[in-house]
């Protein structure tokens, strides 16, 4: 993104506050407000502005938090409701040491599949790190699908072989990523983390009619 | 943080749900680039505490097909994003122009003659 070179360092602190403000924005949102805000700023100052005229202009916008409460409605209290970041590991591992067990192994699977889903959007919207949740919906996926591959080929019908189970749970993954981000924002623009983001998809052609 | 109590919370939100309309009324006279739309509304007294809230407003009003976006290049630095009322959003604005009448009718009448 451009910077003008000479932008004035309270501006600078308050997008930096903004930009971590907004870190539980989709990105492509997060890139939309944060241009506007820099542009309103811009638009609204002399090249050479003094601090109170910087200082009035920021009060008028007011708190970073605000806005991107705008944007998002209220921040999740960390403290809120909500299954214990560890729940979906142990259910994973639960599941895998039972597998022999279907009745108990499957089972313990789904519910580490669903607990882990739920963790990383939580996570995510939280702006923490989603790594225990991922590992336990990893294990969930392979208590689900490897007594399943083992069956299929036990019962003779081809599988594909097992050495491909780890892009088949690479593929899953990134599917509940996708559904990750739709579930979390309602938002249309949406972009899975790790593509590339335009700020301007908001224009691409989609259904905008809600 | 938010600590607020019920009086001000609703405030809050009466605020917040007219601030949309008086958008897109503003924007039914003629179309406005985000800072110039920002400022005329940030004017009126008690409509808006933070201006920069305006902004999230637009980009749902966009998606919901009620404005559009056009850049335009400017005499003075870098373009500027236009925002101009769609057909969808003078269909809107015209039927909250007939509802807010009748509310504010009603409020008025009965917060008037309490006063009296």
């Amino acid at each position: 993104m451009m910077s003008a070179p000479t932008r004035h360092p309270m501006i600078e602190a308050y997008l930096d506050d903004l930009r971590q403000a907004a870190a539980r924005l989709p990105r492509s949102q997060r890139a939309e407000l944060v241009a506007e805000i820099a542009a309103h700023v811009e638009a609204g100052l002399p090249s050479a502005p003094t601090d109170a005229e910087v200082r009035n202009l920021l009060d008028d916008l007011g708190h970073p938090d605000d806005i991107v409460e705008a944007a998002a409605g209220p921040a999740p209290s960390p403290g809120a409701a909500g299954a214990p970041d560890w729940l979906p590991l142990v259910l994973g591992v639960a599941g895998l040491a039972t597998m022999p067990l279907p009745f108990l192994g499957l089972p313990l699977g789904i519910a580490a599949i669903v607990t882990g889903v739920m963790a990383r959007r939580r996570a995510r919207s939280l702006g923490h790190p989603r790594g225990m949740a991922t590992a336990g919906l990893i294990l969930g996926i392979s208590a689900v699908v490897l007594p399943v591959a083992v069956f299929l080929s036990l019962f003779g019908v081809s599988t594909g072989g097992v050495s491909e189970g780890g892009e088949v749970i690479d593929v899953e993954v990134e599917q509940f990523d996708q559904l990750d981000q739709g579930g979390a924002d309602f938002d249309l623009d949406a972009e899975p983390d790790g593509l590339p983001s335009d700020p301007d998809s908001s224009q691409l052609p989609g259904p905008d009619d809600r | 943080m938010n600590a607020n109590g019920g009086g001000r919370l609703l405030d809050a939100q009466l605020r917040r749900g007219a601030l949309e309309y008086c958008v897109l009324a503003l924007l039914a006279e003629q179309e406005r680039y985000g800072f110039e739309l920002v400022r005329t509304l940030g004017a009126i007294d008690g409509l808006v505490t933070s201006e920069g809230t305006i902004y999230p407003l637009l980009s749902r009003l966009k998606k919901t097909g009620h404005v559009t976006t056009t850049w335009r290049d400017s005499e003075e630095g870098p373009p500027r994003k236009y925002y101009a009322i769609t057909e969808q959003g003078e269909d809107v604005l015209a039927a909250f122009r007939l509802e807010w009448r009748r509310f504010r009718n009603a409020v008025d009448e009965l917060v008037e003659a309490g006063d009296r």
